[in-house]
């Protein structure tokens, strides 16, 4: 995938694959072996993109999707179209992640989701970014976690997401941008300590509210703060 | 979020919801006015909108090739064991109606051909009885699979169910399946051609009720991944469809039409249990629990407190109150052996098997009876089906039957022993307080089990 993964193609080109993924599923109704397989091909990426930044952790989310795509599989008979199969499918994988994410809270003594290390072929900053931003992403809760990797990270409508959240539109909006403030406050408190991390009105307000400086320590150098927040 | 502003300045949620536009508007006046007159929170409001930006900019990249292998190796399983099931007669709907299915296009990209693999499924999906509108040979994607779907009626007479994804239990609206050939509701505005738009609609009057921390939780509970959350009454009308439904789908059939629940069952839906009953291999399995089940409940008199019902065990899962101490060490093993009784491959003799298994003593042989299960006394609330139900939602498995329950205890503490059967095969184990229920569903610990 060259694209970027937030970038969601044109309006007429996701009614045109939509048709293509809702024929697939229909082939695999019907009991084509391959179908599924390739409706999965056709959005690996992006549900990849989503349950690595539900989860933060590689191992998680490749087990959060096949536990997704397992249960997408066998109640796919069930899908009738009034969303898009794309909306379907990312629903049931952003319901995985958070069972996941539920699990986790009920079993302690499992370590927690190590934040991802980006591969070494990355560059600098990029990967600055990526552990910024995932370690902030752990210390939300995770409805607004969820509302942000959807609406602010993939490019999801806030109308889509409501659907994959099962939420109202509303409460969409208030996770978004109750999460986007607190990584606000993070990711300032992380600049604080790290200029580069961060581009943002730090100059003019160093610290609005330092609660949460504490959790990003060290999050712009290479020590972590691991899976915080969980 | 408060509504109360402290004295200095707003709470941050409170900012944000300002932002989201999503306050009452007296309540956003009083906030707007603060924002305005102090440097600090318009700073962070501001700041907050450029993070999205920031976040645009991170890139997990492209699934790794590795999951992506593990995922389609897994896929792969599954539907072998689909053609497992498949392999035995199936009612075949008409399918009268036109077609309307979207063209082919015969030119789109297909960003992903999918390459010929070995077949590692079935040699034949034969289905009896029912027409192939893939006779493809075994395990080989046609070239391109749109457009035989779109070429035959089956494509479109084979009624996707109503999705089990969208289903919630208060809901309210139950979309259709549109089969003229089945003549069990009214069409309500709900079909395939509904528009996003209006479902959200009907979606947002759903969840306008709940309270708003809630809803996540709520919504993963009812909405769930597939059917892990399947809700009982919605889905007793859905008419019949292919071989190829889920297996849980027929699973709660089979209880539902057990249990004397589908007044409107179709035929086609008996069909279905003649199906499972020549044995779709994982439902009988998920049948001979229950069936046997039943019957280790009344040979070894384990209690079911769903007896109002007749033939109690057509109805909820078994219960028992085997008296084991269940512990963290040992709950896998002791777990399977729960299993196995309520199999009824080992009546009566659990007590023994779970001391071997490392069981605590406290599991004396001989609390495995009656009245064991009645001096829990006011802890009968799970053994009602409707309160089961409660926790298995809070569980986030609202409409999974379990395989077994147990008011036991583990680690020494009340508690109540939850198998379920996994997704992948396997089993859920959980302990959870007594009292679980949606809202506070008392988890003490989760184990999965591999087959």
């Amino acid at each position: 995938m060259t694209t970027h993964p937030g970038y969601p193609p044109a309006a007429d080109d996701r009614a045109r694959r939509d048709q293509e993924d809702r024929a697939l599923l229909r082939a695999h109704v019907l009991g084509d072996q391959q179908a599924f397989t390739e409706l999965v091909r056709r959005h690996r990426d992006r549900l990849w993109a989503v349950a690595l930044r539900t989860l933060g952790d590689r191992e998680e989310a490749a087990d959060a999707l096949q536990d997704a795509l397992v249960s997408a599989f066998r109640s796919a008979g069930t899908y009738r179209g009034e969303a898009a199969v794309t909306t379907w499918l990312h629903r049931v994988v952003v319901n995985a992640c958070l069972d996941r994410v539920r699990r986790r809270k009920a079993r302690p003594t499992v370590p927690l989701g190590a934040i991802e290390v980006p591969s070494r072929g990355d560059d600098h900053g990029r990967t600055e970014t990526r552990l910024d931003v995932q370690a902030a992403l752990a210390t939300l809760p995770e409805g607004q976690r969820a509302a942000i990797v959807l609406v602010d990270m993939q490019d999801m409508s806030v109308a889509e997401a409501a659907i994959v959240l099962g939420v109202a539109e509303g409460t969409v909006k208030s996770r978004c941008s109750r999460g986007r403030t607190a990584l606000a406050q993070l990711l300032r408190a992380a600049a604080g300590q790290n200029p580069s991390a961060y581009g943002g009105n730090r100059a003019r307000h160093p610290h609005v509210a330092g609660a949460e400086t504490a959790r990003v320590e060290g999050v712009g150098g290479p020590a972590t703060t691991g899976g915080a927040g969980q | 979020m408060s509504s109360v502003l402290p004295p200095d300045h707003p709470d941050p949620d409170l900012l944000a919801d300002l932002a989201a536009d999503v306050l009452p508007t007296h309540q956003a006046r009083v906030v707007e006015a603060h924002v305005m007159a102090c440097s600090s929170c318009y700073a962070l409001l501001t700041d907050a909108a450029q993070v999205r930006e920031l976040l645009l900019r991170d890139d997990p990249g492209p699934m790794p090739p590795d999951v992506l292998a593990r995922l389609e190796s897994v896929i792969q399983i599954e539907a072998a064991a689909r053609d497992g099931l498949a392999e035995h007669p199936v009612p075949s709907p008409p399918t009268p109606q036109p077609v309307r299915a979207p063209a082919p296009q015969p030119g789109t990209d297909r960003s992903q051909p999918a390459p010929a693999r070995p077949d590692q499924a079935q040699p034949n999906r034969s289905r009896p009885g029912q027409a192939q509108p893939y006779a493809q040979p075994a395990g080989r994607l046609p070239r391109n699979p749109l457009t035989p779907a779109a070429g035959t009626t089956r494509a479109d007479g084979v009624p996707h169910g109503e999705p089990s994804l969208f289903t919630t239990p208060q809901a309210p609206v139950q979309p259709p399946p549109r089969t003229p050939t089945q003549p069990v509701r009214v069409v309500t505005p709900w079909d395939d051609t509904t528009t996003i738009e209006a479902y959200e609609a009907a979606r947002r009057r759903q969840t306008a009720r709940r309270p708003e921390e809630s809803a996540s939780s709520a919504a993963a509970a009812t909405a769930g991944a597939g059917p892990a959350a399947r809700t009982r009454g919605p889905r007793l009308s859905r008419p019949s469809r292919g071989p190829s439904r889920s297996r849980r789908d027929l699973r709660q059939e089979i209880r539902d039409v057990r249990a004397g629940k589908r007044g409107t069952v179709l035929a086609a839906a008996a069909g279905v249990v003649v199906l499972v009953g020549l044995g779709g291999y994982v439902v009988v399995g998920l049948l001979g629990n229950r069936e046997t089940g039943s019957a280790s409940t009344a040979a070894s008199s384990v209690q079911s407190l769903d007896a109002p019902r007749p033939g109690a065990a057509a109805g909820g899962p078994p219960v028992l109150s085997t008296g084991t101490d269940y512990t963290q060490a040992a709950l896998g093993t002791q777990a399977r052996t729960l299993v196995k009784q309520v199999d009824g491959t080992g009546p009566r003799t659990m007590a023994a098997k779970g001391a071997a298994a490392g069981t605590s003593p406290s599991a004396a042989p001989g609390t495995t009876t009656a009245t064991s299960a009645q001096a829990d006394g006011g802890n009968v609330s799970l053994q009602d089906p409707k309160a089961l139900n409660g926790c298995l939602s809070a569980l986030q498995a609202g409409g999974r039957r379990p395989v077994a329950v147990d008011l036991a205890r583990y680690e020494g503490r009340e508690a109540a022993i939850i198998v379920l059967n996994g997704i992948n095969g396997g089993y859920e184990v959980w302990a959870v307080a007594r009292d679980c229920r949606p809202g506070a569903d008392g988890t003490i610990t989760y184990l999965s089990l591999a087959n």
